[in-house]
């Protein structure tokens, strides 16, 4: 059993910053967990001390059910991959790949062994006696994962890996990683602050945030049911449309004003959130998926009371979709605190004032959609589609986002 | 930069050849003097080129054998002293020490300057502060005490006391070059070389180090340049043949009012050779290395 | 399990441990052979300690009272400041002006690089004994070369005429120390992107407005430390001194260090030279700060 678990785990620095706080975190054998979130999160700290380069100030961290807070970095049985590969330049890729086992003094004839099948399931055989220099960015990459894997570590630690490739390299790389991981089945931790990345690769995704965990599921729940503003914001791209507004009564339903409409709620959307009754009339912030919007004139059987009105400021043709931007009827933008808290700011005094300027939301269209710029339009919702979420606290009304400690 | 103006060109290319001849003539006529014999040497003006040219002198400091020329004039042979013989077992003294000095910088001086780059422990900003602080203190004062030091260890007149001592004036300088060319190294090799599998030393010796070598170059080149060149407290401490280094005596037969010039002059070539090699095959990490520890003051 | 315990001990310690494990014998030896002879010579210039005389009783600051109110103190005061007056900024200068050479791009020029090394790395009383064949009275290649030229009627007697003597020890010196600057400067010229060069050019600017703008500005912090450093060793001037002259003639070329090394092994009197070592060493660090201010106070200026 390689499992890794972070329990309570906290680091405070000597001066006193916190950079993790209460971390904790399940990863079960085999598993590819990707913990995401903006730089300074956190995120790296918590692979540092997993690995043991970071000391941990309180907390429990134990890899394979052994505890190994005191245990030094050799002795722990993991891997770590570097942004940077942090490949030893003076060594070629034959000697790079086979340092940890020269280092336990392993026998010369099985290291050889190891070494080639390591570097032709990489496809690195050409390039054994070739200096880290002599490479590219995706060769190197592949270097530092055959570091990794020769030694049949209980656990993977990944450092942003692919952040210092090219986008068409990331792309590939991506892929292969993933699948290996999957050949290999070792638990692994990986570290990106790239969602779209955290997204395609991870069995399961943790969202952080200034130190803390925010969201800890499999990707399509995080994108389905964030349990914060910030996790909604975050995760999706184009990020997740959000409006300021107030929970009403409308026709033995609900509603929630948005612009010059009362856009009303559905079953689904009303049945996610525990004891609406009480929140009527108060204010809330609905979140609605660019996605989960479409051209009235394509949806045309949508009623009125899911359609908003406005006005086509820009259409970026996708190909596969159409991206509109349009400015809402007679609403507003988001206020700074609401803004501050979507976007992990810490002071919404910091944010330029736009109360003022128009609401504007983007949808994601059809192709058959023939709107452009300028043209007054008409979006339909797609059931299911609005999400509230606490103006104050960030956090979501679902009801099963309330139960978290957090 | 516009093509520069050919007279332009030629004005500098003077220059450079004029620099270029102040530099190697009093090399060449302290060559080209050791080469010749006395009566050659001993003319208003003294003749640049040796002709034609002689090894006898050399012949004398190696081998003893009293060159012809003054074999054959009586007043000549007074000249030809004794203190000259000496000369190869000040190379052999001079050598021993340098590359004594040198081994000693290289490795205390890389164990502590590692330390300090790259290991948090009490004390050692105050400790770092001592060592490159020591450099400040001059010379002389430390002359007489340092004497007295040498003769309670019974290290006078030894090899060994120089080493000691050239070593705490070099590590210093060893320990300042070295500190900062570590922390320059990105630390993630020596972390992951300590995931891999190696202990503190282990990432020093298969990664620091390695990559630190044109420091250590640097470092080798200065120590041995230093206490190759070093006069003062060679004179001081050193008495016989034993330890005489070669700055003490070919002083010593220089100030010898009968000695020979050209035997002076073999003295000086000899003991500029050890240097003038290392120096040529050291240059670019000395000049990298004179550039980055005084760029950091 | 006794192994993590153990570990965790260790590596808590173990910092510090390991830290003054790998440090101390450094300390050891720098303590040893500059602290404590430091310290030594601090007292022995409070005693009056004379090798010759019996006892050496606690005389307070005798010593350096004494030291102040010597004609030859001052004499060799005078002498060395004036040897620095001139060597200092010559040295500096002529460094400059190797670097500034070397700096062009000039076919052949790179092993001007490797000559410029040589006179700074060959032992100082080599260098010395070499001029002082060079500039020898009767027999010396730059009196042969000059007359021959017809530049002088007499042999000029370089080190042994009490006027010249000084600056023929100042030359021989400025010749083994300027690689040195000439290193640095030429380090930070090279430092200096090309475009401010191009810019100032389109600017209008001649070669002479150039330097003064643009590069010299920028070699501020070299041309400190130039100065800082061959200070200290135009104040320490000892071997040449040795070699060349032996102090004289009379006392034309007692330098300060000179003069030390006079009273503390001719006449060996300990406790008055160690004294003077130390006003020597306080002399230097007013230079220091001196420096530092002048530099600082031209990039306020500026």
């Amino acid at each position: 059993m390689a499992d890794v678990v972070f329990s309570n785990v906290r680091k405070v620095y000597p001066d006193g910053t916190e950079a993790v706080h209460d971390f904790e975190l399940e990863i079960a054998d085999g598993e590819l967990v990707v913990l995401v979130g903006p730089s300074g999160c956190g995120k790296t700290t918590a692979l540092r001390m997993a690995a043991g380069l970071e000391d941990i100030t309180s907390g429990e961290i134990s890899v394979g059910g052994r505890v190994v807070n005191d245990i030094d970095p050799r002795d722990r049985d993991v891997a770590m991959v570097f942004q940077n590969y942090a490949l030893y330049p003076h060594m070629t890729v034959y000697d790079n790949i086979g340092f940890s086992l020269r280092i336990q003094k392993a026998d010369k004839q099985e290291r050889d062994k190891r070494i080639r099948t390591i570097a032709r399931m990489l496809g690195l055989e050409g390039d054994l006696n070739r200096k880290p220099r002599q490479l590219s960015g995706g060769q190197r990459q592949r270097v530092a994962m055959g570091r990794a894997i020769i030694r049949q570590p209980q656990a993977f630690l990944m450092d942003e890996p692919l952040s210092n490739l090219d986008a068409s390299l990331r792309f590939q790389m991506r892929a292969e990683i993933a699948n290996l991981q999957a050949a290999i089945e070792v638990t692994t931790l990986y570290v990106t602050h790239d969602q779209v990345e955290a997204m395609t690769i991870g069995n399961r995704v943790a969202v952080m945030r200034r130190g803390r965990l925010l969201q800890f599921a499999e990707p399509q729940t995080i994108y389905d049911e964030p349990v914060e503003l910030f996790v909604a914001r975050f995760i999706g791209s184009p990020p997740m449309n959000l409006v300021e507004s107030t929970l009403v009564r409308a026709d033995g339903g609900y509603a929630v004003r948005i612009g010059s409409r009362a856009v009303r709620l559905d079953e689904a959307e009303i049945g996610a959130v525990r004891g609406i009754d009480q929140r009527v009339d108060r204010p809330v912030v609905a979140g609605i998926r660019p996605e989960r919007l479409e051209d009235a004139g394509v949806a045309a059987d949508t009623p009125a009371e899911r359609r908003l009105t406005g006005q086509a400021t820009m259409r970026e043709t996708l190909g596969s979709d159409v991206l509109v931007h349009f400015d809402v009827d007679r609403a507003f933008a988001l206020s700074s605190e609401v803004r501050a808290i979507a976007q992990d700011i810490e002071d919404p005094v910091e944010l330029e004032p736009v109360d003022r300027q128009a609401l504007s939301l983007i949808g994601r269209f059809s192709p058959k959609s023939g709107i452009r710029n300028g043209d007054r339009v008409e979006v339909a919702l797609h059931p299911g589609a609005v999400q509230l979420f606490d103006p104050e606290t960030g956090r979501s009304w679902r009801r099963d986002a309330e139960g978290d400690t957090r | 930069m516009t093509r520069r103006a050919p007279w332009r060109t030629g004005l500098l290319v003077l220059a450079g050849i004029v620099l270029a001849l102040g530099i190697v003539l009093p090399f060449a006529f302290a060559l080209s003097a050791s080469l010749q014999t006395e009566s050659q040497l001993i003319k208003r003006p003294p003749p640049l080129v040796a002709m034609p040219p002689t090894i006898d002198n050399y012949r004398y400091v190696f081998t003893g054998e009293v060159p012809q020329a003054y074999a054959q004039r009586a007043l000549l042979r007074g000249s030809v002293t004794q203190d000259a013989r000496v000369l190869p077992k000040g190379l052999r003294n001079s050598t021993i020490v340098a590359v004594g000095t040198v081994l000693v910088n290289l490795i205390l001086g890389t164990f502590a300057a590692y330390t300090f780059a790259r290991v948090r422990f009490r004390g050692r900003q105050v400790a770092f502060t001592f060592i490159l602080a020591s450099r400040l203190l001059p010379t002389m004062a430390v002359a007489i005490p340092i004497y007295e030091i040498l003769r309670r260890l019974d290290l006078l007149d030894s090899k060994l006391g120089l080493i000691a001592i050239y070593s705490a004036f070099t590590l210093p300088f060893t320990i300042w070059v070295l500190t900062m060319y570590f922390r320059s190294l990105p630390p993630e090799m020596e972390e992951a070389a300590r995931v891999d599998g190696c202990t503190r030393f282990g990432a020093l010796r298969y990664v620091a180090l390695p990559l630190a070598a044109p420091g250590l170059a640097a470092v080798a080149a200065f120590s041995f340049l230093f206490s190759y060149s070093e006069f003062p407290f060679a004179l001081f401490t050193t008495s016989t043949t034993n330890a005489k280094t070669i700055p003490v005596m070919v002083s010593s037969i220089s100030v010898n009012p009968d000695a020979s010039y050209t035997l002076v002059a073999v003295g000086i070539v000899l003991s500029i050779f050890a240097p003038i090699l290392f120096a040529l095959v050291f240059r670019r990490y000395i000049t990298r290395g004179l550039v980055a520890s005084l760029t950091r003051s | 399990m006794t192994a993590p315990t153990l570990r965790r001990t260790f590596r808590l310690a173990g910092g510090t441990a390991y830290g003054w494990l790998t440090v101390t014998p450094v300390l050891a030896v720098i303590a040893l052979f500059t602290l404590f002879p430091f310290l030594y010579a601090a007292i022995n210039s409070l005693h009056r300690h004379i090798l010759t005389l019996p006892g050496s009783p606690f005389v307070g600051l005798q010593n350096y009272r004494t030291a102040l109110s010597d004609s030859a103190v001052h004499s060799a005061a005078v002498t060395s400041l004036i040897f620095v007056a001139i060597a200092v900024p010559v040295v500096t200068a002529l460094g400059l002006a190797v670097a500034v050479l070397l700096n062009q791009r000039v076919k052949g020029f790179g092993i001007l690089l490797v000559l410029v090394l040589l006179p700074w790395s060959v032992p100082t009383v080599s260098a010395g004994i070499m001029w002082r064949l060079l500039l020898h009275g009767e027999f010396g290649a730059i009196d042969g070369l000059l007359y021959r030229l017809g530049a002088i009627d007499n042999y000029v007697q370089w080190l042994s005429s009490s006027k010249l003597a000084l600056a023929s020890v100042a030359l021989v010196h400025v010749w083994r120390e300027f690689p040195l600057p000439a290193i640095l400067f030429l380090a930070a010229l090279q430092t200096i992107p090309n475009e401010l060069h191009e810019a100032a050019q389109l600017d209008r600017a001649t070669a002479w407005q150039r330097f003064r703008h643009v590069t010299l500005p920028l070699l501020k912090a070299p041309l400190l430390i130039v100065l800082i450093y061959e200070t200290m060793i135009a104040i320490s001037a000892f071997d040449l001194v040795y070699v060349l002259t032996g102090g004289g003639p009379g006392s034309a070329t007692t330098l300060f260090s000179w003069y030390v090394y006079t009273v503390t092994f001719k006449f060996l009197d300990l406790g008055q030279g160690a004294a003077l070592s130390f006003m020597m060493a306080a002399v230097l660090v007013l230079f220091i700060v001196a420096y530092a201010r002048i530099v600082r106070v031209q990039e306020d200026g500026a």
